[in-house]
């Protein structure tokens, strides 16, 4: 889009920030310089898409080769889209304001099964065919992604030309170079020699090099139909991770963002075994870094962007082996700035007062804990090994030491679970503000907040739950009410998530490629930020799904442990034997194994 | 080094720091002009004086809340020091860390005395550009010297109000107007805006920038 043309439309949009680029570390280059353009493209606004941690690290690393420039693309709201549409303006980077169809690579970041009609809608406001097939002729650029969904990216099969499985750090490297190396391929010949060359390369999926098949409507199997493709495609995992350079250089948006802070990953993976978690599972071994290579990057990230806040990132930061001298060290280079530490949610087993306090001596923020079951028999069979004593003497100190605000993540829809499961949530969060009222300074009883989140299980691919059955709207719709009787005071602030949305996301996670259909019927039906509830719409999806021939019970069924699943061809390290173990230990409430 | 608030007056060092908002900046909010502005003042390593509240905060006043959509190359901030330095090394340092459109700070010390002074603006100049359309500038002119003796805006509001006729077919007209704040809210935007309605002219106000500003202390 010419400068001229944004200027027309800004003024007209709400927001226009969003779309005006130019922001602190952002890239240009001498065009002339550049063989290779990469859109890394975030299917949601930008607001969201630049509070990831995932694209500021991949724009860092592949604008830091020579030759490779890395620009920006987020999916613009529906204002703006429809100025787009109406004007016949294409979608174009942040950083040139180059239309995404002229650039060689587009790659998006797969965060969020209701992210997926974004794609479509993204795509398709940059004038680029949707199918991938139908860009094998004229040029068009290649579309992969990235990120936790490539776990079961089969619903957009037809859509992308490959999938990167894992951790990008490195590999986004070595596509960039096989891409350079090839050049942009002119015509369906040579897009398929590049596409072999990237199936060579560990992590890299190209669905299309692949057949699906099915009888009766179940997967019977999936097959190579590519010599270049692997019959089980490995994830890729950065081994070393604790000498990876720690990219201190993110791009600092005008706009509040929904996290505005420098993010510093300490670890990566889980040492605990959580039954329902994906990522705990696909991110597996735990890896951390060390201290020394920390404190210079966060003080190094402050300096270079100025910004306020400095958040720890890891699935469990008090896994940290030197969670303690990380605090302390942090705090002592952070605080004359005026720089507060973050932390995110935490495990309560492990909570260590002495190392949170250290990052609220700057500033004070809530604690964040994660007892995801309300009884302890529901707690053994997800293998969230905390106890309640455990969660209340953890309040207790924290309210005694001057926390005011906990924010409690409990899950509905557990495996085996009753209604004393559901009844133990509501019993067990009024015993935490009792606790926390107890041990709270008399000035700050007034202040003492309790949110409790409520989510829905969706029995996500590559977990030991992946066979369950999903629960159905009504019956969500019953368990949040039997958990809300429980949460009633005033101190107590619940929320849920919206049973249909959960419902939608539980199809797309564990669909097959037929729902490239569905999720195709649904953009032509003008589906969207369908993560957004004021955007989703249930009835369309439930109409696609009709018209496209298909139903909700197929998909959020039970799966037999014999049965074909549809990613049972990606690997995330973790063998399909030991996760049916883990849900055969899950069905008795026995400890699992890290 | 530790930036910790001095604790009388005459330890406190206060500058003055006047910078643009230009281009596609005219599209950021007040807040996150201000955002962006902190965030280079860390950048340049200011010794910027801290509160000493529970969540500390960098010690900066800004001037004036620019509205959405108005350039500015006066906006203006004051900025508590917790160590002195020189103007000159404060505006370089900070120059080179300003996002594009911000460009370029002017530093200067001030009198922690006057500090409320400072903040208080009484006057400001906007140039704005009007598409004329069928209007001639010679018209618009009268108008505007007549606005406040026909009633249309309060008597005594205008400052300065001059019209230049654009200087090729079809570029906009451009107009300088000033006006007392005898409100916050009240704006030349707003003022020229009426008069062009109160006539029923469709010249459209194409681009504004705030260009001046006056307070008692100046």
């Amino acid at each position: 889009m010419r400068a001229a043309d944004l200027d027309n439309l800004l003024p007209l949009v709400s927001r226009p920030a969003r779309y005006i680029g130019g922001e602190w570390n952002s890239v240009g280059k001498d065009q002339s310089q550049v063989r290779l353009a990469v859109a890394l493209a975030f299917p949601d606004a930008y607001e969201v898409g630049m509070s990831h941690l995932g694209i500021q690290l991949l724009y860092q690393i592949l604008n830091k080769m020579p030759e490779v420039q890395a620009e920006r693309v987020f999916a613009p709201w529906t204002d703006m889209a429809a100025l787009l549409t109406e004007r016949r303006l294409p979608l174009t980077s942040l950083e040139t304001g180059r239309p995404l169809s002229q650039f060689d690579l587009v790659g998006f970041s797969l965060q969020h099964e209701l992210n997926y009609t974004n794609v479509l809608f993204v795509l398709s406001l940059a004038g680029i065919p949707l199918l991938s097939h139908q860009r094998a002729e004229g040029g068009w650029p290649l579309v992969c992604a990235g990120g936790p969904c490539t776990c079961n990216p089969e619903p957009l099969a037809d859509f992308f030309d490959f999938f990167v499985l894992g951790e990008g750090d490195e590999v986004v490297k070595e596509i960039a170079a096989t891409c350079l190396a090839h050049g942009r391929p002119t015509d369906s010949h040579r897009r398929e020699r590049l596409l072999e060359s990237l199936a060579g390369l560990t992590g890299i999926y190209v669905p299309s090099f692949y057949r699906a098949a099915y009888e009766d409507g179940r997967l019977t199997g999936v097959t190579a139909t590519n010599l270049a493709a692997p019959a089980v495609v490995q994830k890729r995992m950065v081994r070393d991770f604790a000498s990876l350079p720690i990219e201190d250089r993110p791009v600092v948006p005008f706009l509040e963002a929904a996290q505005d802070r420098v993010a510093i990953e300490i670890s990566r993976g889980c040492p605990h075994g959580c039954r329902f978690c994906q990522v705990g599972y696909i991110c597996r071994p735990y890896r951390e870094r060390k201290v020394e290579a920390i404190i210079p990057a966060a003080v190094k990230s402050v300096k270079n962007t100025g910004l306020e806040q400095v958040s720890l990132l890891a699935l469990n930061c008090m896994d940290h082996s030197q969670i303690k001298e990380l605090t302390a060290r942090l705090r002592e280079a952070l605080s004359p700035m005026g720089v507060s530490i973050s932390l995110p949610s935490t495990r309560v087993d492990t909570f260590d007062l002495e190392a949170a306090w250290d990052t609220i001596e700057v500033k004070r923020s809530g604690l964040t804990v994660a007892p995801e079951a309300g009884s302890e028999r529901m707690r053994g069979v997800i293998h969230k090994d905390v106890t309640r004593a455990q969660l209340l003497d953890l309040v207790s100190q924290a309210f005694g030491s001057g926390w005011h605000v906990v924010k409690l993540y409990y899950m509905i829809g557990l495996p085996t679970e009753t209604e004393a499961d559901l009844l133990a949530i509501g019993e067990e969060v009024q015993k935490v503000l009792t606790a926390a009222r107890k041990s709270a300074h008399p000035r700050q009883r007034g202040r003492i907040r309790v949110h409790v989140s409520l989510a829905t299980l969706v029995p996500k691919p590559h977990t030991a739950f992946q066979w369950e059955p999903q629960l159905d709207r009504n019956d969500i719709r019953d368990r949040q009410r039997i958990v809300m009787k429980g949460l009633m005071a005033r101190a107590i602030h619940p929320r849920w998530h919206d049973p249909e949305q959960t419902l939608v996301e539980s199809l797309l996670a564990r669909g097959d490629r037929r729902l490239c259909h569905v999720i195709l019927k649904v953009h032509q039906m003008g589906g969207r930020f369908d993560g957004w509830s004021e955007h989703f719409s249930w009835q369309r999806w439930d109409e696609a799904l009709t018209a496209c021939g298909l139903t909700w019970a197929e998909y959020l069924r039970e799966r037999a442990e014999d049965e074909l699943l549809p990613w049972d061809h990606l690997s995330f390290g973790v063998q399909k034997s030991f996760l049916l173990r883990e849900r055969h230990r899950a069905r008795v409430g026995s400890a699992g194994v890290s | 080094m530790k930036h910790t608030t001095p604790r009388t007056t005459s330890q406190r060092h206060l500058v003055e720091v006047t910078f643009s908002k230009l281009g596609s900046l005219v599209f950021l909010s007040h807040r996150e002009v201000a955002n962006a502005f902190l965030r280079a003042l860390r950048r340049a390593e200011w010794p910027v004086a801290l509160s000493e509240g529970f969540t500390s905060r960098p010690r900066v006043a800004f001037l004036d809340a620019l509205p959405v959509g108005v350039e500015s190359t006066v906006l203006g901030a004051l900025v508590e020091l917790s160590q002195d330095r020189r103007p000159d090394d404060l505006a370089n340092s900070l120059t080179a860390q300003l996002a594009n459109g911000m460009l370029p700070a002017v530093v200067q010390r001030r009198p922690f005395a006057i500090r409320k002074q400072l903040l208080r603006i009484i006057w400001e100049t906007w140039e704005c550009e009007v598409a004329l359309g069928d209007l001639a500038p010679t018209e618009l002119s009268a108008a505007l010297q007549a606005a406040e003796t026909g009633g249309l805006v309060p008597a005594g509001l205008i400052r300065l109000a001059e019209v230049s006729p654009p200087t090729e077919d079809h570029a906009p007209a451009r107009v300088w107007l000033s006006v007392f704040k005898q409100t916050p809210g009240l704006r030349p935007l707003l003022v020229l805006r009426r008069i062009l309605d109160a006539h029923n002219w469709s010249a459209a106000i194409a681009r504004c920038r705030q260009i001046e500003f006056g307070r008692e202390v100046d």
